[in-house]
């Protein structure tokens, strides 16, 4: 559990506030970005190197969350994705898991359940071949 | 015995007529004002006998009376408006001046001068209808031929006393069918007006609840963040509890973000309870910046959700106007939907609302610009006019509301192109500012 370091976009600042309030109490590391631009800014300058997962708001206001996945994939950054909105639906699921994230959870969710994906999307990005990882998709 | 022989001219059904038209005098204020004014000159009448004014004499005090009336009842109507209760009372107290000063310069007599002026107000009266302009002034100058003139004048008489007294009477019958017509037209006005309230507020109302539909996934939204927020400050404080080094200054920081969360979460519902409720309008000094600002706090996620860039531009501040916070914020909001609309369906890249305040000569000045392609339209249609759109879906009624709401406040709205500009349309409103004309 240590030396994990969460970043975590979401344009409203009580929810970003929240999260992070809630890794830090699991013992995580936090970095915070209010939008997708400000996320990829950080990803210019290899600063995305030392992040160990990415919750990521899907609404957001400028490039949206899924957009946000495909710039990663197209800048072959790769790491595991929670991916968290108020309006989830099938198809968003959907679109998510194909740009690479390991899951969606819908708005309101248990804090506990958070944490729990994101410890799953870890170990799932963790093994050498598995199916989830963002990485494949920049390969294929 | 003279007196009986007169008071037997009256037949039983016309006593009953004059008993039932003085009750129902009572029920108007004024009315009932000028029937104690008529009783207590007849009854002057009676105890001091005055000789005789000349028919000249009231024929110049009538004229100058009617001229009065008719000079008030121009300028009243000269701004193509109905004459108000206000303008009836004006016309009857310029022609009750009027004779007043004539007879105080003719007669120099005070009680005659003042009978004189009660009478000649019914004629200033009168003016506003000609029907009973003419038979008022008929029945005026028949009883004042037949007392003064035609009838013999004994010396001490009850007959000619009572004579005054009638014709007092029968003024005030004749004013009683007056101010009958008009309480009845007054009443009719008013149910007609307030008609038209209720069915202005109804359509105001509907119009909210399609914003209202329209914003419905905003509020969803708007909503589930706090919840997300309180949801995981808990969970925070669950695991810091349950941790060995529990910190307990930790732990109610997150309690103390919980209770304001909660709290910012039941701000939203109230502002949306608000916009919501078919609140009759009340009036209050308001700052238009604020009302901008708490409209686009209303409408700020389902803005940021359709790629539209909205931008403020407020006045440092604005005057102060008089009115209805709620429907101002609703003329906002509408404008703003509007131009959002016209946005999304031409595509506009970069598409941007501007929203700007000016603090006008008269009072402030709102400005909504778009960057969108602007509005094609006949210049015979306005875009103001009810069931005028140019959307597949829309329902025309959006700006025909802000309309009616603007003008109620007495100000005015109106849209534009500038002619320098490839492609922006500007929706402005002006509102006088509450120290200067209002409603």
């Amino acid at each position: 559990m240590t030396n994990v370091t969460v970043a975590i976009v979401d344009d409203h600042a009580r929810v970003r506030d929240s999260i992070a309030e809630l890794l830090l109490a699991v013992g995580y590391s936090v970095q915070t970005f209010r939008s997708g631009e400000e996320f990829v800014a950080y990803c210019h300058d290899d600063g995305w190197m030392c992040l160990s997962c990415l919750v990521l708001d899907v609404r957001l206001p400028g490039i949206n969350g899924i957009e946000l996945l495909s710039e990663l994939s197209r800048r072959a950054i790769a790491m595991p994705v929670v991916l968290i909105s108020g309006h989830a639906t099938h198809e968003v699921a959907e679109l998510g898991r194909r740009h690479g994230a390991a899951t969606l959870l819908e708005k309101p969710f248990d804090g506990e359940t958070l944490v729990e994906e994101i410890v799953h999307a870890m170990q799932a990005f963790a093994r050498p071949t598995g199916r989830e990882r963002p990485c494949t998709q920049v390969e294929r | 015995m003279e007196k009986v022989d007169t008071a037997n001219q009256l037949s039983p059904d016309d006593l009953a007529l004059l008993l039932e038209r003085t009750i129902r005098l009572t029920l108007s204020p004024t009315a009932f004002l000028m029937m104690i004014t008529y009783a207590g000159l007849a009854i002057a009448h009676v105890f001091v006998l005055q000789p005789p004014a000349s028919i000249a004499m009231t024929a110049l005090a009538t004229t100058t009376s009617l001229l009065c009336g008719w000079v008030w009842r121009s300028v009243a109507t000269s701004n193509h408006r109905h004459l108000s209760a206000h303008d009836q009372l004006g016309v009857l107290a310029l022609a009750a001046l009027a004779n007043i000063a004539t007879h105080m310069v003719l007669l120099g007599d005070q009680l005659q001068t003042t009978y004189f002026a009660i009478c000649m107000l019914g004629c200033g009266f009168m003016m506003l209808n000609r029907k009973w302009f003419i038979a008022t002034l008929t029945a005026y100058l028949v009883v004042w031929i037949l007392v003064y003139h035609s009838l013999p004048r004994i010396e001490n008489s009850y007959h000619y006393e009572f004579m005054i007294g009638v014709t007092s009477i029968i003024s005030v019958a004749v004013h009683v069918t007056r101010f009958r017509t008009t309480t009845e037209a007054e009443r009719l006005r008013i149910t007609a007006n307030r008609q038209r309230e209720e069915a202005e507020a109804n359509l105001r109302h509907a119009s909210r609840l399609i914003t209202m539909g329209e914003l419905v996934a905003s509020i969803a939204h708007e909503l589930n963040q706090p919840l997300s927020a309180i949801s995981n400050y808990v969970a925070a404080g669950k695991i810091q509890l349950t941790a060995a080094d529990c910190n307990q200054a930790n732990v109610r920081l997150h309690l103390d973000k919980i209770g304001d969360t909660a709290l910012r979460a039941g701000e939203v519902i109230k502002r949306i309870r608000r916009l919501a409720s078919n609140t009759t309008s009340s009036r209050s000094e308001i700052d238009l910046n604020h009302v901008i600002r708490e409209a686009v706090t209303v409408m700020s996620t389902s803005l940021q959700h359709q790629d539209v860039n909205l931008c403020m531009k407020l006045a440092d501040s604005l005057p102060i106007v008089l009115g209805d916070e709620i429907q101002l914020q609703q003329v906002i909001i509408n404008l703003v939907q509007n131009g959002v609309e016209s946005l999304r369906s031409s595509n506009t890249p970069n598409a941007e609302l501007v929203l700007r305040t000016f603090s006008g000569e008269d009072g402030p000045l709102v400005t909504v610009s778009d960057n969108g392609p602007g509005i094609r339209i006949d210049p015979s249609h306005s875009v103001f006019d009810p069931f005028f759109t140019t959307k597949p879906n829309g329902m025309g009624m959006g700006l025909a509301i802000c309309r009616t709401i603007v003008e109620k406040h007495g100000g005015s709205i109106w849209c534009q192109t500038p002619p320098n500009a490839n492609s922006q349309t500007d929706f402005s409103f002006s509102i006088p500012s509450s120290d200067g004309p209002t409603l």
